[in-house]
């Protein structure tokens, strides 16, 4: 407890503090903790013993050992490493961004083939220069530089696109700016079959351009490091957006908006490290700046006339907000300590501020800023984490580990109330109106303890029991704590060396205290408008990420040698969630795997390789249809539905790798097969209509890849690859319904298009030089 | 925004001069209780008794490893590791450079016959026991030579890390004599094959319709995941799920006026960032995904099947609840309380 008041001059500590001088248990949890660190420290490991007296005898002295010379050296200085050069080409069967999703390969082209992976070595000074896929967009290149022990600069580039969907139309002028506008003389409509498509242009969804610029300079003094860091990503292009006109109550009228985005995030690190022989301390001052250049996109709106439900009538533009700037600081205090006989604690101190004060938008945009209750979001939210871990071998026989983390949110950002704008055209609603409501700024705490111990029964076998302790605390949310209890028994054995094999388990019981959704929707709503026994979502419904849970985990893991040329391993994982306690909502989860691959090796270089996974996924949730129209509907069993959802997915793949002629001849051969099936089916209680099963959302996907290298000289070698790639997609959601159009129902103007199935043919041809000596 | 910063600093003042103060503190009673080297005689008691060649003042007294180990020695100089130890020993000392994992080398050399002016004849093969062998020892004595040098940064958690505790040691996903791996010393040319040796299960995830780019190489298992252990969930690279992936998607952090609990708190809640068979990484398909939650009045609480698409609902197509509510990882505009602003 000294300890703890000590640290209590801190504000970063003063929740852990309170937490542990207020709550009795997690009191007994931490002494536990510390009780664990005590019983770390006796114990016969690694550690240095005091220097031996010990009788030196001669050693061979002189470059000349019985009157030979060696003048070897263990390093080789020079230039070694590859350079590539070559082209390669891609044949579609029709255009489509999933194939190159992230490579921008989404049509018939060519491309240049580049990559180098160079080294450079004299006297304690290197250089390293690495890049992959030049002629792409997804390149990369990497310089280091340095003198070992001394210092190292490393600056790096590299490209990412993100191709999303490629069959997209807009109605819109202005595509990739923040300002959207419909062709003059475009005809408006209430409804989506009034509306002329005529002027539909394709809109390609893509992130065009994700590059990230890191510097990093790292300075050695003795025992102390200093690293400097600095890291620069821009990202922009096209994405597709929902937006809404209507939103008071039902009958909201939706169009997909071509989203255009463009970020610039800039960071900065600092680090100091002291390395002591057995003692580290690090202390990391870490700041990241984005800049979101489109802070909202305003758009005209297609649809016109007066909605249902008292929504009135809808306005001519709109305006839909996009991530503000933001800024986080991260202050961190890491250190390790290991103590005679085996004990080692380590730990963290950090904390962090995330900052946002963007200027607020009007409530719709034909009002004006006055109405609004501030004019900046002032949003901020201080984070504080502090782990401790301690991990021994108090007997020979026996391992201890202990872990105490706390994490905790402070959110700052003020709680107010908002008093909308019906339907953005209409007046601003007073207290009582079911849309004034208060943003609630959530916040929570994490506690956790873990404590585990291991026995090992035999050499190279080990059995280990653990608990775990987690609590968590939350602000604004159903349930203000819940505690997971878990229990954990594993065994591992590395006792044949030809065999290693463990099985791990674990049972968990999350309990939170009374469910009572009633809290949220008192604090989220005025006390004007707030009445006993009024609720927002069904009372019955427990929201699984708070509800109560328990929680089984399996896994097992073996890989045997069956001889020195036939090896295979076998994993199975299984894990279920159950909400026992949930009569509506999540029910159960379940999830296993079995995935099992094998090497056999044959020839003098030959690797024969397959491998298989299988996957089931099944979820179980109950819902229950209720309005105020039709009375004690959300009490009514004869309303409840029910959605069971299967995953399945089998992914097998099988290849070889072979050489031929002394090596001169490298071949390598691979097939890939994936399918996943996700399956839906329902049942209705007695008072709905009977449900119909929704088609299957499937993927399918066939790789064949094959690659040969010929070693034309010592120095270069020659490479022709090939691939091919099928894929189909099917989802219910998107497939059959015309992005050029909007929907049947008139709500929806969709515009945005499917995944596009493809078959791709790609190959290369390039050289590749090695230098040095030796092909490296 | 300048001032808003100043305020937040000046209003946390305590907590700046709180670390400072224990970073100070931290930093002497560490240095203070420092331990000792690795223990080789609790490797492989035989080494009891044995001395450094490295001790010997003479010059140029460290080629004997070359004796026998020539070829290793040869491939192992391809290695950064080598270039390391050099520029850290001297290219002159190569006996000091293989005592760093070996161990003492004095008895071993006294086994081989290397006393005197006396070598072994290079015919002869004799069976080594005086030196540490990493074909012989345990996953921890591996683990405790390279902390030696490696326990910092990155590798600071190790030791009660899961992988540890797993009986994982360093040469089961790095090399040492031998370049194999463009990067980080690993045993393999695709970093991400050295996780599947035993995470076989994820190996399947490279092939769902939503994915990261790990397949095109773009993307890593370690962006994300500290393999040698961390203070997060999962060995996550930071302290929070959230946090992890805000060092990606900056714009998700926020904090923004009209926060949706779930997404404030785990992003893991709703997505599966492995992959998925769902657009978006999602885990379960909207609007059922949504539903799993979110149980209101009227259309929130109504079951949406094989009718509604034939209606094609407008909660059923294309991007089912997110059509309207796109905004569901957090809203800044004032209207946006249901996340459609």
């Amino acid at each position: 407890m000294i300890i703890l008041k000590t640290l209590n001059t801190s504000v970063l500590c003063r929740g852990f503090y309170t937490l542990v001088r207020k709550c009795r248990w997690e009191n007994t949890v931490l002494t536990l903790g510390f009780l664990g660190l005590l019983i770390s420290f006796p114990n016969n490991g690694l550690a240095e013993d005091p220097p031996e007296e010990v009788e030196v005898f001669e050693i061979v002295g002189g470059s000349v050992v019985g009157g030979e010379s060696y003048d070897e050296k263990m390093v080789d200085e020079g230039l070694t490493g590859n350079m590539t050069l070559g082209g390669a080409g891609v044949a579609l069967n029709r255009r489509s961004f999933k194939f190159g999703e992230y490579t921008g390969l989404d049509d018939d082209e060519g491309f240049v083939v580049g990559d180098t992976d160079l080294s450079y070595y004299r006297q304690g000074y290197y250089m390293d220069l690495q890049s992959e896929n030049l002629g792409l967009d997804n390149r990369s290149i990497r310089l280091e530089s340095g003198k070992f022990h001394d210092y190292k600069l490393t600056v790096s580039f590299n490209q990412i696109p993100h191709m999303l969907l490629n069959e997209s139309k807009t109605l819109y002028n202005g595509l990739g700016t923040n300002n959207l506008t419909l062709p003059t003389g475009f005809g408006r409509s209430l409804n989506s079959s009034g509306i002329t498509f005529s002027g539909v242009k394709s809109a390609d969804l893509e992130v065009e351009s994700r590059d990230n610029l890191d510097i990093d300079f790292l300075k050695s003094f003795g025992n102390n490091d200093v690293r400097l860091n600095f890291k620069r990503v821009t990202k922009d292009g096209i994405r597709s957006l929902g937006s809404v006109f209507g939103t008071n109550a039902g009958g909201g009228k939706s169009i997909i908006l071509p989203e255009a985005f463009d970020q610039k995030a800039e960071e900065g690190t600092i680090t100091y490290s002291h390395n002591g022989e057995d003692s580290k301390v690090q202390v990391e001052y870490f700041v990241s700046l984005l800049n979101n250049k489109i802070g909202s996109i305003s758009f005209d709106n297609p649809f016109q006339g007066t909605l249902g439900f008292g929504a009135g009538t809808v306005p001519d533009r709109g305006v839909i907000s996009r991530a503000p700037d933001n800024q986080y600081h991260r202050f961190s205090l890491t250190g390790g300590i290991n103590l005679p006989k085996s004990t080692r604690i380590s730990g963290v101190i950090e904390y962090g501020l995330s900052l946002q004060d963007e200027d607020l938008l009007p409530f719709s945009s034909g009002t004006g800023l006055s109405l609004l209750p501030r004019r900046t979001a002032d949003a901020k939210i201080q984070t504080y984490h502090i782990s401790l871990n301690a991990t021994s071998n108090p007997f020979p026989k026996i391992t201890t580990t202990s872990k105490f983390r706390h994490y905790q949110t402070v959110n700052d950002t003020p709680k107010t109330i908002f008093l909308a704008i019906i339907n953005d055209t209409g007046s601003q609603v007073d207290s009582s109106n079911t849309r004034a409501l208060f943003n609630l700024p959530y916040d929570y705490i994490q506690d956790k303890f873990n404590f585990d111990v291991g026995y090992r029964v035999l050499p190279s076998t080990n059995f280990k029991i653990g608990y775990d302790f987690n609590l968590f605390k939350r602000d604004f949310r159903a349930v203000e704590s819940t505690v997971e209890n878990t229990f954990k028994a594993s065994l591992r054995s590395h006792y044949f060396s030809w065999a290693n094999a463990n099985i791990n388990f674990s049972y968990g019981e999350r309990d939170g205290e009374n469910y009572d959704a009633f809290r949220v929707f008192e604090t989220r709503h005025t006390p004007e408008f707030v009445t006993p026994g009024a609720f927002d979502p069904a009372p019955d419904l427990r929201r699984f990420d708070i509800a109560d849970r328990s929680r089984i985990k399996l896994g097992t893991n073996l890989h045997f040698a069956a001889s020195s040329k036939l090896d295979f391993g076998i994993s199975y994982n299984f894990l279920e969630d159950d909400y026992d306690d949930s009569v509506l909502g999540l029910r159960n989860s379940q999830n296993q795997t079995v995935a099992v691959d094998a090497n056999y090796s044959f020839g003098e270089s030959g690797v024969l390789y397959a491998y298989y996974n299988y996957e089931d996924g099944e979820f179980q949730q109950i819902g229950r249809t209720h309005n105020p129209f039709v009375p004690n509907s959300a009490f009514s069993e004869g309303r409840n539905w029910e959605v069971l959802n299967e995953n399945t997915g089998n992914t097998t793949g099988i290849g070889f790798n072979r050489s031929y002629y002394g090596g001169q001849l490298t071949f390598n051969a691979d097939y890939s097969f994936s399918q996943n099936i996700s399956d839906f089916s329902f049942l209705t209680g007695s008072s709905l209509s009977a449900a119909e099963s929704l088609p299957d959302l499937r993927s399918t996907l066939h790789r064949v890849q094959v690659q040969s290298e010929y070693l034309f000289s010592k120095t270069v070698s020659i490479w022709v690859n090939y691939l091919y790639e099928n894929l189909s997609y099917d989802d219910f959601a998107l497939d059959g319904f015309d992005p050029s159009a909007g929907d049947v129902n008139n709500n929806l103007i969709l515009l945005r298009g499917n995944i596009t199935d493809y078959g791709a043919h790609v190959g290369w041809v390039y050289a590749k030089y090695h230098f040095g000596k030796n092909k490296s | 925004m300048r001032y808003f910063l100043s305020q937040a600093v000046l209003k946390n003042r305590k907590i700046l001069v709180s670390v400072l103060a224990l970073i100070f503190v931290l930093g002497i009673a560490i240095d203070a209780f420092a331990g000792k080297k690795v223990k080789w005689s609790a490797i492989n008691p035989l080494l009891k008794g044995a001395i450094s060649v490295g001790n010997s003042s003479m010059e140029d007294d460290e080629t004997e490893c070359f004796l026998c180990h020539k070829d290793y020695i040869k491939s192992f100089g391809k290695t950064k590791h080598a270039k390391a130890y050099i520029a850290k020993h001297g290219d002159n000392k190569v006996g000091s450079s293989c005592e760093t994992c070996h161990g003492p080398m004095s008895l071993h050399l006294k086994e081989v016959g290397i006393t005197g002016a006396s070598i072994p004849d290079p015919g002869i093969k004799i069976e080594a026991k005086h030196v540490v062998s990493f074909k012989k020892i345990s996953p921890i004595a591996k683990n405790a030579i390279c902390l030696q040098c490696h326990e910092k940064n990155s590798v600071l958690q190790w030791q009660g890390s899961a992988h540890r505790d797993s009986g994982i040691s360093c040469d089961n996903c790095h090399y040492v004599t031998q370049r194999k791996g463009k990067r980080g010393l690993l045993i393999k040319e695709d970093p991400k094959k050295v996780c599947f040796q035993c995470h076989r299960e994820q190996k399947s995830k490279l092939y769902k319709i939503s994915r990261k780019p790990l397949r095109e190489g773009k993307q890593d298992c370690s962006g994300c995941h500290n393999p040698h252990g961390s203070f997060g969930p999962s060995l996550l690279k930071k302290a929070t799920v959230n946090e992890t992936c805000y060092m990606c998607h900056r714009e998700k952090r926020g904090p923004l006026i009209w926060e949706h609990a779930p997404v404030r708190e785990n992003c893991s809640t709703c997505h599966d960032p492995h992959g998925s068979n769902f657009l978006g990484m999602l885990k379960q398909k909207a609007p059922f995904l949504c539903q799993q939650c979110h149980m209101d009045v009227f259309h929130s609480s109504s079951l949406y099947e094989g009718n509604s698409l034939n209606s094609a609902d407008v909660r059923m197509i294309g991007k089912s609840c997110l059509n309207c509510h796109s905004l569901i990882h957090g809203s800044n505009h004032p209207s946006g309380a249901r996340f459609q602003r």
